[in-house]
């Protein structure tokens, strides 16, 4: 904040040249009223007018910093508006006392979201609680994630009926957002997630037949539908339909689907072999599986510990990728791959190409010391947008590896779980070499499943929906 | 995801032995899982304790299964070597996992000390404890695996099993009884069967013998049960032998009926337990209830097989022996496989074996009658064996011989022993066939045996014997004794012959052989059979037996008597002719002996001398005397000194030289009465016949034959005198030496010696003859010191030295010149004077040798030197002196010459005096006499001269 307040010091020394109406009203209110705080939702109020938001966006952050119990309409539509058009993360790293200075409903969801993250889902609950009118833009994501917490909170019925309610409004919205492609596509993710978050909570509900139909409800071109897919594999497990769990998983193998990165993928199809006692086949995913990660996990960990925290480096990593440069370390071009395809990414991203854009027209000022002071402001978002961005990158990798570790953790138990029922085996009975494999009598399905017997070809349409026919060989 | 379980102590307790195949498939399994347990455990970096104790229990698990393997391919080594490679480095790997388990283990709890599962863990380290037989440590262990586990888990359940089991095989089973209760109850897995019957077992040990049978049965109801270990075989086993234990064998029986099993094969395996614990009279009655249900003969071979060690262990020889008799019937019928016979074959050795032990002991001794049981049911079992094991025929024979031999059963034992020697030899297993010939002759020369049995064997034994043992010390008595038995048998053939073998083995035995020979020669003389007689006599003149003397002669004298029976008669009645007839045809004939041969030439001899016919008598003596053995001259000497004595009465001087010389030489080693007769007459003989080369020959002999010194003495001395009458010096001097030794010899020896001086002295060798004359003086000493008898040429010889010595200083006497001037006078005086007191001690010396003639010359000279000495003394004047010088000069030499003058008188008046006194006759005698008138000098002259002494035989 002190840097902001010498900015604003030296602009009240030099003159304004005329730009554009907005940003010229937002120089001359600083300029006289010496970069006074209490003015900057006027000076926001100017921004605004002329979309200037990550220019605006410093002046927002210092007016809820320096004023508390804001409890100003206009200034919650203006944050709200700035907020909705820069994208939550830049305010997320903000402290919860001082987003608390603020009452506006895109407040109170950032605030949920932070406690949600902290698992104080109760508190989260009261922030969402009545704190988001119902045409509010963060009202879909609002319910989604109310819908989360009844969930986490094993309230499974209020859960569905959040999800429910997030459906309709998303979809009420996206109908509304229809010319904003960003917003439009955050939307349309809030609404199939939701959708999702139906089946989910029937999962969590243990009621696996009803969440195989939920997820059925989710239509394949969905952007989630990739990932969703392994949840259905999943619920398959739990069903105790292997062969669909491992027809499931086997679409992850198109090479349309190569951007996913799930490991967990492996290790759920190894799972799968293991029920039906298919020790080898157990066992070749298992060691496939080691194989495919274990020494360039350690590369790419070394990699991360090389680069520590340069964000920037992160950013350019994922940005170069983006554009075509890829690692010589296959799993870390999956990593980056799942990312570059993540929605989180590429809104952020979206949102720090507006952020240049903004830039662009303050070149334009006339006014060389405002223009300066302006650029430096959005230079300094930016920046921070950029290594918001590079940040999510790590930790998506460092997350990423952390899941590799377990699931290689989680293979080791499998193959251990296999290795000691082999071993039963031999003490109990003489093993027998001999087993039969693809007999469709082993399948089970619902009306809405197809059945497409996997033949090693991936069809479009029928993606998802292959199912293997492998019998037990447990005795 | 969650692991599901973890532990795996289900396998490790259940891990049995595995065939290869199965064991390395597992192997390959556990170390898959140890290579994922171990990554899985750096992934998490050992923050979670059940990784461990995974890993810990792989490593035992599979420590088990190595050891398993290592246990087969230790046993699989051959025993003998076994005892001698390092039993550690066949379990290395095992030792290895078991310790990598204990390590994970003792890791685990100090990392995580409230490791909630820690039961496992102790589990794990008891477990591992149990494997390296620390039982006490295990004990512990399982304790704290069940103080730390939840009461209701498995891992308490296992625990309280081994602990009990531990119990159970330290035999406590008070302590192991309420482990498995408690385990027992918690659970019902499929080992329950297994530890149900373990915990029955403990009951009837404790003396809870109901409570054994309830659990037993329930434990063989659940057997039945798919779910449950069959132990249906083992409990109906023990079950049956629970009630066989109470005494309750019927209803045993019934068990089996109403189990539907085979009443006789169970009870067999009954009894089979009941002697495994040592109840054996509750077996006896099993198994002879599982025979009474037996239904095949089969079945009734296997218990007869166990009733076989159950009456061997209880030593019930009769049962024993009863059931083999069955046992053998079945083998005759051909009914035994290979392993029943081989059974059977053990039992009837073993039995029959123990028996002999028994009846060789001492512990029957005082019971006979037992002993005699003992022994002839031994010999049963022998027979037996004799058509189990018929290559080892023989062997059963003679342990049967041996057991006979021990009660006195000797006949029995004789035909027993004879036929294991011989399927013994014909096996070639020598050692059997020495024991059985052993024993065979020592029965035989037992009391008490048969006629019949000695008539039968005993020849055929010593037979055998000495075909094998031809030379040792027992032969030695046997060829006797055979000896003894082929004479006793009439077979003079084999006798012969044995005396030749005999012979050959023990030919330094003479006198063995000798009176077998005499004893064969015997059976000839009874016979009066000549020829055979005369062959033996003819063998023992070869040489063929070396028999002693007395043997020989009277061998030789048992045929001479054949041979001289006639002629004696002739020789005894005086008809000579006829006699000398007779030897000459026994001499001649070839048919005669050597013996018989000399006999005649001696005998023949004396006939002859008997007729006075010197030469055939002269022939024939020297004959006899070189054919006849020494003794045969010795004992006949006397004639042979006659035969001499003859031939010298006939002036033979030369034939009785010879005869004496031949009869010496024959006679030279031995002691005979007249040796130095015929030595010194040999001699004698030979020197009168100037034979002294001949002489000589008999002289060298002298020693050697042992003649007396005298006689070789004097021999010595007379070939010396006769040698110093040939004048051959160098023989004298050689034959002379010896004799100076003898200090008898000595005195006679000077004269010769002399002579040999002389004869040097003569050819120019001045320095020997000197040489000779120093020795001569030595000698002389010598004699005067051994006081011998000097004869009198020799002392004469000696004066006539000394006398030389003695005018050879009245030479330089009479050299030494009287002159002026008066020092010079007095100087020649005094030299004078010394040269006289020399002589006087010179003549002393001479007197002392106590010659006549030489005391007779030394008065002399000493009377002639001192006059001679007083004349040159009176005579001398001083010249150109004073007369007053003169007078007074002369005055002084008088007072001089009158003592020399009177001392000659006085050496006179003494010689004249030894000349009367001592008889001294010689011819220098008149000198003294003459006085001083040397015109009329009175010589002695004898009236005749002496006589020449006829030594006798010179002709």
């Amino acid at each position: 904040m002190t840097k902001l307040k010498r900015i604003i010091l030296l602009t009240s020394m030099v003159s304004m040249f005329s730009v554009s109406a907005g940003l010229n009203d937002a120089w001359d209110l600083l300029r006289t009223t010496k970069g006074d705080p209490k003015y900057y939702p006027q000076v926001i109020s100017n921004f605004i007018e002329d979309e200037m938001y990550f220019t605006a966006m410093p002046y927002v952050k210092e007016y809820l910093t320096r004023f508390k119990n804001i409890r100003s309409k206009k200034v919650d539509q203006q944050i709200d508006k700035i907020i909705t058009e820069v994208g939550v993360r830049p305010f997320e790293i903000l402290s919860s006392n001082i987003l608390d200075n603020s009452r506006a409903p895109i407040i109170m969801y950032i605030l949920a979201k932070k406690n949600f993250r902290k698992k104080r889902y109760k508190q989260a609950l009261k922030y969402l609680n009545e704190t988001i009118p119902a045409n509010h833009p963060a009202k879909p994501f609002a319910l989604m994630l109310e819908a989360s917490i009844f969930s986490i909170l094993e309230r499974q019925k209020s859960a569905i009926a959040s999800y429910q309610r997030c459906v309709k409004v998303s979809k009420s919205m996206m109908s509304d957002n229809s010319d904003n492609p960003s917003r439009y596509r955050q939307l349309s993710l809030n609404h199939d997630y939701c959708v999702v978050g139906v089946a989910r909570a029937q999962f969590a509900a243990g009621k696996f037949e009803g969440a195989v139909s939920s997820y059925l409800d989710l239509p394949k071109d969905s952007f989630i539908w990739p990932e969703i897919l392994f949840e259905e594999a999943w619920n398959s497990f739990y069903l105790r339909d292997y062969n669909r769990a491992l027809g499931k998983l086997v679409t992850y193998k198109a090479p349309i689907l190569n951007f996913v990165f799930n490991p967990e993928i492996d290790v759920l199809r190894a799972m799968t072999y293991m029920e039906l006692c298919l020790w080898d086949d157990t066992k070749k995913v298992i060691n496939e599986f080691y194989d495919k990660f274990q020494n360039k996990s350690l590369k790419v960990k070394n990699f991360m510990d090389k680069h520590g925290k340069d964000y920037k480096y992160y950013y350019l990593l994922a940005k170069s990728f983006k554009e075509g440069k890829m690692s010589g370390n296959s799993l870390l071009n999956s990593l980056l791959r799942s990312i570059v395809k993540d929605s989180s990414y590429i809104e952020m991203t979206e949102s720090f190409e507006r952020g240049k854009s903004e830039i662009e027209k303050i070149k334009q000022f006339s006014g060389n010391r405002a223009s300066s002071i302006f650029t430096k402001n959005i230079k300094d978002s930016l920046l921070m947008q950029r290594d918001l961005i590079g940040a999510y990158v790590r930790k998506t990798i460092n997350t990423n590896l952390r899941h590799l570790d377990k699931n290689f953790e989680g293979m080791s138990y499998i193959k251990l779980e296999v290795l000691a029922r082999e071993k039963s085996m031999v003490y109990n009975t003489e093993y027998n070499g001999f087993r039969s494999r693809g007999d469709i009598k082993h399948l089970k399905r619902n009306e809405k499943q197809y059945f497409w017997d996997f033949r090693g070809e991936f069809w479009a349409d029928e993606l998802g929906d292959y199912v293997f026919s492998l019998k037990s060989e447990c005795k | 995801m969650k692991f599901k379980s973890l532990i795996i102590l289900f396998f490790i307790l259940s891990t049995s032995v595995f065939a290869d195949g199965r064991r390395d498939r597992l192997l390959r399994i556990i170390n898959e899982e140890l290579s994922e347990v171990s990554r899985l455990n750096k992934q998490i970096g050992s923050k979670k304790p059940d990784i461990l104790l995974r890993m810990a229990e792989l490593y035992l698990e599979k420590a088990r299964l190595i050891r398993e393997n290592e246990n087969q391919r230790y046993l699989q080594i051959d025993p003998a070597k076994r005892t001698r490679v390092k039993k550690s480095s066949y379990f290395q790997e095992s030792t290895k996992n078991f310790t990598n388990a204990q390590k994970t283990c003792y890791y685990l709890l100090k990392r995580f000390p409230r490791y909630k599962r820690r039961g496992y863990v102790y589990f794990v380290l008891a477990y591992n404890a149990k494997e390296f037989q620390q039982i006490n440590k295990a004990k512990k262990f399982f304790e704290k695996a069940i103080k730390t586990s939840s009461p209701k888990s498995d891992i308490n359940r296992k625990s309280k099993l081994a602990l009990a089991e531990i119990y159970f095989n330290m035999y406590r089973y008070n302590q192991a009884i309420p482990l498995y209760e408690g385990a027992l109850k918690l659970k019902k897995d499929k080992w329950w069967t297994k530890d149900a019957f373990n915990l029955a077992w403990c009951y009837f040990r404790t003396g809870k013998k109901y409570k054994a049978i309830k659990l037993m049965k329930q434990a063989n109801a659940l057997s039945a049960d798919r779910n449950y270990v069959d132990l249906r075989d083992s409990i109906q086993r023990d079950l049956a032998y629970f009630y066989a234990d109470m005494g309750k064998v019927d209803e045993a029986v019934g068990f089996y009926k109403n189990n539907d099993r085979n009443v006789s094969k169970s009870l067999l395996g009954v009894g089979k337990h009941l002697m495994s614990k040592g109840k054996n009279k509750e077996a006896d009655r099993a198994l002879t209830k599982a025979f009474s249900h037996a239904d095949n003969d089969q079945q009734k071979l296997k218990i007869d097989e166990t009733l076989l060690t159950l009456y061997e262990d209880t030593l019930d020889y009769p049962k024993h022996y009863k059931v083999t008799e069955r046992m053998f019937s079945y083998y005759k019928k051909g009914m035994l496989n290979k392993d029943q016979k081989e059974n059977l074959i053990y039992h009837v050795k073993k039995m029959s074996a123990s028996l002999q032990k028994q009846v060789a002991g001492k512990t029957y001794v005082r019971l006979p009658e037992v002993r005699k049981r003992k022994a002839a049911l031994a010999v049963s079992y022998f027979a037996m064996s004799e058509e189990l094991i018929p290559e080892k025929k023989y062997l059963s024979e003679f342990h049967a011989a041996e057991t006979n031999y021990a009660v006195g059963l000797f006949d029995q034992a004789i035909e027993k022993y004879d036929s294991a020697y011989k399927g013994s030899r014909a096996a070639n297993d020598k050692k059997i066939a020495g024991v059985a010939l052993n024993g065979l002759l020592a029965s035989l020369g037992k009391r008490g045996i048969s006629q019949q049995t000695k008539d039968n064997y005993l020849i055929s034994s010593f037979e055998y014997y000495l075909e094998v043992n031809p030379n040792d010390k027992r032969a030695y008595r046997i060829y006797q004794r055979l000896f003894t038995a082929y004479m006793e048998k009439g077979e003079i053939q084999n006798a012969e012959r044995l005396v030749y073998r005999f012979k050959k083995y023990f030919p330094k035995d003479h006198k063995k052989s000798e009176v077998m020979v005499a004893e064969i020669i015997d059976y000839y003389k009874e016979r009066k059979d000549k020829s055979n007689i005369k062959v033996w006599v003819s063998r023992i003149n070869k040489g063929d037996f070396r028999v002693s003397k007395k043997f020989a002669e009277k061998v030789q004298l048992l045929l001479l008597s054949l041979q001289f029976e006639n002629v004696q008669k002739f020789s005894s009645t005086g008809d000579k002719v006829q006699a000398l007839r007779g030897y000459h045809s026994i001499y001649k004939s070839s048919d005669s002996t050597k013996r018989a041969k000399r006999n005649a030439a001696y005998n023949i001899a004396i006939l002859y001398y008997e007729l006075g016919d010197a030469k055939n008598m002269y022939d024939w003596s020297i004959n006899a005397v070189k054919k006849m053995t020494v003794a045969e001259v010795q004992k006949f000497e006397n004639s042979f000194v006659l035969f001499g004595n003859e031939l010298f009465y006939q002036n033979q001087t030369d034939k009785s030289a010879n005869l004496n010389f031949i009869t010496l030489n024959k006679l030279c080693g031995r002691k005979a009465k007249n040796k130095n007769s015929f030595a010194k007459n040999a001699v004698v003989l030979y020197l009168s016949d100037g034979k002294v080369n001949e002489a000589l020959d008999v002289y060298k002999k002298m020693d050697k034959c042992g003649i007396s010194s005298k006689i070789k003495r004097e021999s010595g001395l007379d070939i010396v005198k006769e040698l110093m009458a040939q004048k051959r010096w160098d023989t004298l001097l050689k034959i002379a030496g010896p004799l100076e030794n003898d200090r008898k010899a000595l005195p006679h020896l000077i004269v010769p010696y002399y002579k040999v001086s002389r004869a040097y002295k003569s050819i120019g060798r001045e320095s020997r003859s000197v040489a000779l004359d120093k020795k001569i003086w030595d000698m002389y000493k010598n004699v005067e010191r051994s006081k011998e008898p000097l004869p009198l040429d020799a002392l004469d010889i000696l004066v006539e030295v000394k006398l030389n010595t003695l005018e050879k200083y009245e030479k330089r006497l009479n050299n030494v010149k009287l002159s002026f001037p008066e020092k010079r006078f007095n100087s020649r005086l005094k030299s004078k004077f010394k040269y006289l007191d020399d002589i006087v001690s010179k003549a002393l010396e001479i007197f002392r040798m106590g010659s006549g003639k030489g005391i007779v010359a030394t008065y002399q000279l000493l009377v002639r030197t001192h006059l001679n000495v007083a004349e040159e003394i009176s005579n001398f004047t001083p010249s150109g002196k004073p007369q007053g010088y003169i007078q007074s000069f002369k005055s002084q030499m008088s007072s001089l010459v009158g003592p020399l003058r009177q001392k000659a008188e006085q050496y006179r008046q003494e010689a004249i005096h030894k000349v009367y006194k001592e008889e001294i006759l010689t011819f220098e005698n008149y000198k003294l006499l003459k006085l001083y008138n040397e015109e009329l000098p009175l010589e002695f002259l004898p009236l005749k001269t002496g006589i020449l002494m006829d030594k006798g035989g010179r002709r």
